[in-house]
């Protein structure tokens, strides 16, 4: 079953902050914001709120913090979902002389993101493209489970019973990320860790993008030696049990 | 050293038309094979207390199929007892009174056995044994140790799991192993509710140091059982006839109303038992459960001649004495390199990690090289003994272990005890 609230989550924290991502890795994204200087919050009814700040042709994502130039308010976590799925339109609270970019630089962007997330075999035969969509990939994967860990009610009796521990999950001549588990408690952490309790390692970008865009199951991943887990398993262990909720929610 | 090249060939083979290639707890992506290139994936055939893989290479089989073997594989008596059954038959529309047989031969050995009601594995019995609970109290609760497993049935697991859902847990309770105060405090919040109290004889999870019970704690939570009225059953699926062939629970001095056995009850041959008390036989007898080759009658002559085999040659005390003769060993090599390598829970079955790191990473490199050398562990498991394994194997394995302590001390020079 979807939560709304833990969906709303996932989109806010998970999608759209993958903006920075997108924009730190596609130079086409990154020309989309170059000279820009915006910022834009995304603020949900008692709710989560996002600010993304556009300024020298980065993209930061600041998760509660809420004084962009532009306020877009949402009623519900409904009301953003469907914003999400394109059902619907927000409501602007402040910033509406800034709404030009908006509609310009920013729907670009996001029509650009949605570019690399949903692949077809065409553009995954392109280097550029499969770069670009495995280092998105990974950042929403993860930036969601954290999501699903945290939030998703179904998951309440596996977050209580976490074992503590950071895992670092990276891949061979790309991009890493650590993340920190403690019962009742997933977050991602701001550096890597020097001494991971586990660690899953892909062996390339193309190990990473086969299987998160499931053209090969972890299984096979593990077995020929193209994702290699190490350290206290019991934390990949619960940490997959995520994994396949993110599943759900974004499929 | 090793090489794998057939076992891998054959599982790519095995991945594409068998989901995760080998599922559940054989397979190498359980998290007890790491690295999964260190491990072989496939036995060509297997002996004693030996297999030998695809490649093959030989292993001293200290998993022991995960425990079914205890009297080593392709054990003479018990084949011969199989092969003696099947020229009379199997699987009937009837059961073959061999069944009589080994339900007689349960209650002669297990000492609170007066019945034996008969499944397929271990899961299908602890199963069974909280149904029976629950028939015969008419309460619907049970509780359960943290960490304790007791099959893959969807109560066994936890809500959230992939096809686990909240209902299928809502009727457990947990507390921790050991915690007199935690159980006495969840049947008082919970009066008249318990139906059963479900536990293997001792603590022994995956990837965590074993615990025995404390000093009269069997005892006590005897007692409170029988005062409120609460179905005590003991899961010996796995510790059954390494510890006592009377049940584990005659080995920590009390009786258990319900017990399960299954892995060393016919030596690899498919059966499980629920064995139980008089005051049980009528709630069992209530129960529907049934399974398509559960009367079969080739396992029971297997575990006829297993359990007599056993009694024989006194097996719970040989494997118990070769377990402690095995693991001082192991602890010693390890000191002597520099490293703790902890043994927990009863040496039949014992489990090992080496502390000098808090994220087993060091275990993992040294359960790989004693793999590579024909020393087959798992990284994060109970191990087991069998009957068959002597003394020049412990030899040999006490020689592996230390290579492999070689090789893992030069690579981690930071991390040895000083």
């Amino acid at each position: 079953m979807k939560d709304a609230k833990t969906l709303a989550h996932i989109n806010l924290f998970g999608v759209l902050a993958s903006l920075s991502t997108l924009c730190a890795v596609d130079d086409e994204a990154k020309a989309l914001i170059r000279g820009k200087n915006q910022s834009v919050t995304f603020r949900i009814r008692k709710g989560p709120r996002l600010t993304l700040v556009f300024k020298d042709g980065e993209c930061r994502a600041l998760p509660g913090v809420g004084n962009g130039q532009v306020q877009l308010f949402f009623r519900s976590y409904d009301h953003f979902n469907a914003l999400m799925d394109g059902q619907a339109n927000p409501i602007p609270l402040w910033g509406f002389t800034r709404l030009g970019f908006l509609t310009g630089p920013f729907d670009q962007l996001s029509k650009r993101l949605e570019f690399f997330l949903r692949p077809t075999d065409e553009r995954l035969v392109q280097p550029d493209y499969r770069r670009t969509n495995t280092a998105l990939l990974i950042s929403v994967a993860l930036n969601a489970s954290i999501q699903v860990a945290n939030l998703d009610p179904e998951l309440a009796q596996i977050r209580k019973g976490l074992p503590r521990g950071d895992i670092l999950f990276r891949v061979n001549g790309g991009p890493a990320q650590g993340i920190g588990i403690a019962p009742n408690q997933v977050q991602a952490l701001p550096e890597l860790p020097t001494e991971p309790r586990a660690t899953m390692t892909f062996a390339d970008m193309d190990a990473a993008c086969d299987l998160l865009n499931g053209r090969r199951d972890s299984f096979s991943s593990i077995a020929a030696g193209r994702l290699q887990l190490a350290g206290y398993i019991p934390l990949l262990d619960n940490f997959d049990k995520f994994l396949f909720k993110v599943n759900q929610y974004l499929n | 050293m090793t090489m794998f090249k057939q076992s891998a060939s054959e599982f790519e083979r095995a991945l594409k038309v068998i989901p995760t290639g080998i599922h559940g707890h054989l397979g190498p992506v359980a998290g007890c094979a790491i690295p999964v290139d260190a491990f072989p994936k496939f036995a060509a055939r297997s002996e004693g207390t030996y297999f030998w893989d695809l490649d093959g290479n030989r292993f001293i089989d200290y998993m022991c199929a995960y425990g079914p073997n205890i009297l080593g594989y392709a054990d003479a008596d018990v084949d011969r007892a199989v092969m003696e059954q099947m020229r009379k038959g199997d699987c009937a529309s009837v059961p073959f009174t061999t069944m009589i047989d080994m339900a007689e031969l349960l209650v002669d050995t297990v000492a609170s056995a007066d019945w034996a009601f008969f499944a397929k594995n271990g899961g299908d019995v602890t199963s069974l044994a909280l149904m029976t609970a629950k028939a015969a109290t008419g309460r619907k609760k049970t509780i359960m140790v943290k960490g304790n497993y007791h099959g893959v049935a969807p109560w066994t697991q936890k809500a959230g799991y992939p096809g686990v859902v909240e209902e299928d847990v809502t009727n457990n309770l947990y507390v921790e192993w050991n915690n007199l105060e935690q159980l006495k405090q969840t049947i008082a919040d919970n009066k008249g509710e318990i139906a059963c109290f479900i536990s293997t004889p001792y603590w022994h999870p995956a990837f965590e140091d074993n615990a025995l019970p404390a000093e009269n704690y069997w005892q006590e939570v005897r007692k409170l059982c029988t005062e409120n009225g609460i179905v005590l059953a003991i899961d010996d699926v796995r510790c059954g006839f390494r510890l006592d062939l009377k049940g584990s629970d005659h080995y920590y001095g009390f009786e258990a109303d319900l017990i399960c056995f299954c892995k060393a009850i016919g030596n690899g041959y498919n059966f499980s038992a629920l064995c139980g008390t008089d005051a049980m036989k009528d709630a069992v007898s209530s129960v529907f459960y049934t399974g398509s080759y559960w009367l079969a009658s080739q396992p029971f002559a297997a575990g006829i001649a297993t359990i007599n085999k056993l009694r024989a040659i006194e097996g719970d005390q040989q494997v118990l004495s070769m377990g402690r003769k095995l693991t001082t060993g192991l602890h010693e090599v390890g000191r002597q390199h520099g490293f703790d390598l902890r043994i927990s829970g009863e040496p039949s079955m014992w489990y090992m990690r080496i502390t000098n790191d808090d994220n087993l990473m060091l275990h993992q490199q040294w359960v790989a090289e004693c793999v590579k050398r024909g020393v087959f562990f798992a990284n994060h498991h109970n191990l087991f003994m069998n009957c068959a394994i002597t003394d020049d194997d412990i030899q040999f394995t006490l020689d592996v272990a230390n290579d492999a302590f070689q090789v893992v001390a030069a690579n981690n020079p930071a991390l040895l005890l000083k």
